[in-house]
This record gives structure tokens, C-alpha cells and sequence, in this order.
């Protein structure tokens, strides 16, 4: 697999924080869907808790605005941070297990979807703005 | 079990791996969205295996390759520069995503 210029030499050194945080991530998703009988409270509770971390992580230790760039990603984020947001966040959240399970509750009539569907939305939204409220003041607090 | 747990874990470190090599080809959020919307129709198409199969594939593979927090994080960020941008993404991820999952489900049905 080739590798996205824009990352450059910091490829080696970033692989194995992804993979770490990709697959624990993506492991504590499926054990919280072993735990949680639910699947609409699985959805829910991997991706508000992946959406507060996120928020968290993405702003903590940098300087304040420095997020609002009109990019999301840093362009140059530690290996550490890489492996926490791309890799856990990214891997603890399902898009296509909330949309696909949304769409199967709607065609099979089993109801839900819209209470899941604009809830998934609304409370996404809330964490990431909480965790990058929490990770800001952690940031001033130790600067 | 030992093997499940191998095999779990390398689907998913593939997912990670294709999701941030796809997104750093594109200009955020275009990569997001192609990655969402191509693993919700692979998800969707995936809907009749069952047991460990559906547990790589879906849970471990598609899961990984797919990201909601991500969007989340973009739709906060990009509406604080551009509420137009943010809102076209929203809609397309939302309307997207139910698109493709309705079509993923309709192949496997």
C-alpha cells in the first residue's frame, strides 16, 4: 500500500500507533456489543464515547484556534495523537453499523429508526463539542 | 479462538490502515465520506452472514474502515469556517450513507 504524500517520513514511525489504536478500538467496540444487548444502545454508546474522546484528543496540548483551520485533521499530527484519533476513535465509531442497522429498522417496520438516527446525531455532535470544551481546559491547566 | 482473535485484530488494523490511507488522498472531508459510503454498501451487502464471518467482515473490517466520530469532529469544525460546507457535508454523509446501506441491503437480499 502506498502511503498519502501529505504524511511523509512520519509514515514508519505512526503504523504501529494506528494499528494499536485501530484494533483496540475496533476490539472494545465488539466487546461493548458482547455486553449491551441493543443494538441501537451499542450504536450509541460506542459513538458518543469515540465522539467525546475524539474531541478530547484532537485539541488537547495544542494552541487555542489552532483546530479551526477549515481542515480537520492537523497537518502534521504526533504519532501518538494519530494512533488515539484516527486509530481508537475512528475505530471504537461505526458509520455504516448505524446507517445499515437505520435502514434495516426502517425497511423491516421494526421502528426506531428516526429516534436513533437524529439522537446518533445530536449526541455525536454534543461529545465532540464537550471533549474539545474538557480538552482545552486541560490544555490551560498544565500550559 | 486464538486464530478468531488474530484474524479479528488484522481486519481491523487493514480497515484503520485503508481509512487513514484514503483520507490523506483527498481534501477533508472527501475521504471520510467516500470510505463511509463505500464500507456502509459493503455492509449492507454483508447483512446475510452470520457468526464469525459476520464478526471479520462487518464488526471487525467494515467497522474499522468506517468512522463516525471523524464525521462529527469535521461537521463541528468545518461549521465554524464555512456553515454552508458543513451543512452539504451533513446531508450528503446522511443522505449518502442511507442510500448505500438501502443498496448494500438490497443485493443481499
Amino acid at each position: 500500500m502506498s502511503m498519502p504524500a501529505a504524511y511523509g517520513a512520519g509514515v514508519q514511525r505512526s503504523m504501529p500507533f494506528l494499528l494499536v489504536g485501530g484494533i483496540s478500538g475496533t476490539g472494545m467496540r465488539w466487546v461493548v456489543g458482547e455486553v449491551l444487548s441493543s443494538p441501537g444502545a451499542v450504536l450509541l454508546t460506542v459513538n458518543t464515547f469515540g465522539c467525546l474522546i475524539l474531541g478530547v484528543v484532537t485539541v488537547i496540548g495544542r494552541a487555542p484556534g489552532a483546530d479551526a483551520s477549515g481542515t480537520t485533521a492537523p497537518s502534521r499530527p504526533s504519532p501518538i495523537r494519530l494512533g488515539l484519533t484516527v486509530g481508537f476513535c475512528g475505530g471504537l465509531t461505526t458509520f455504516s453499523g448505524l446507517t445499515v442497522d437505520l435502514m434495516s429498522r426502517w425497511r423491516d417496520g421494526t421502528g426506531g429508526a428516526w429516534v436513533l438516527g437524529v439522537s446518533s446525531l445530536a449526541i455525536g455532535i454534543a461529545a465532540v463539542m464537550v471533549g474539545r470544551s474538557l480538552g482545552r481546559r486541560v490544555s490551560w491547566s498544565t500550559s | 479462538m486464538i486464530l478468531a482473535v488474530l484474524g479479528f485484530g488484522a481486519v481491523a488494523g487493514v480497515g484503520t490502515l485503508i481509512r487513514w490511507d484514503l483520507a490523506g488522498r483527498f481534501t477533508p472531508p472527501v475521504g471520510t465520506l467516500l470510505v463511509n459510503l463505500t464500507g456502509t454498501f459493503a455492509l449492507g451487502a454483508a447483512a446475510e452472514l452470520d457468526g464469525l464471518t459476520a464478526t471479520l467482515v462487518g464488526t471487525a473490517g467494515l467497522g474499522a474502515l468506517t468512522t463516525f466520530s471523524t464525521v462529527m469532529l469535521e461537521l463541528v469544525e468545518l461549521w465554524a469556517v464555512d456553515r454552508r460546507r458543513a451543512l452539504a457535508y451533513g446531508a450528503l454523509t446522511a443522505a449518502g450513507g442511507l442510500l448505500t446501506a438501502w443498496a448494500g441491503l438490497e443485493v443481499a437480499a
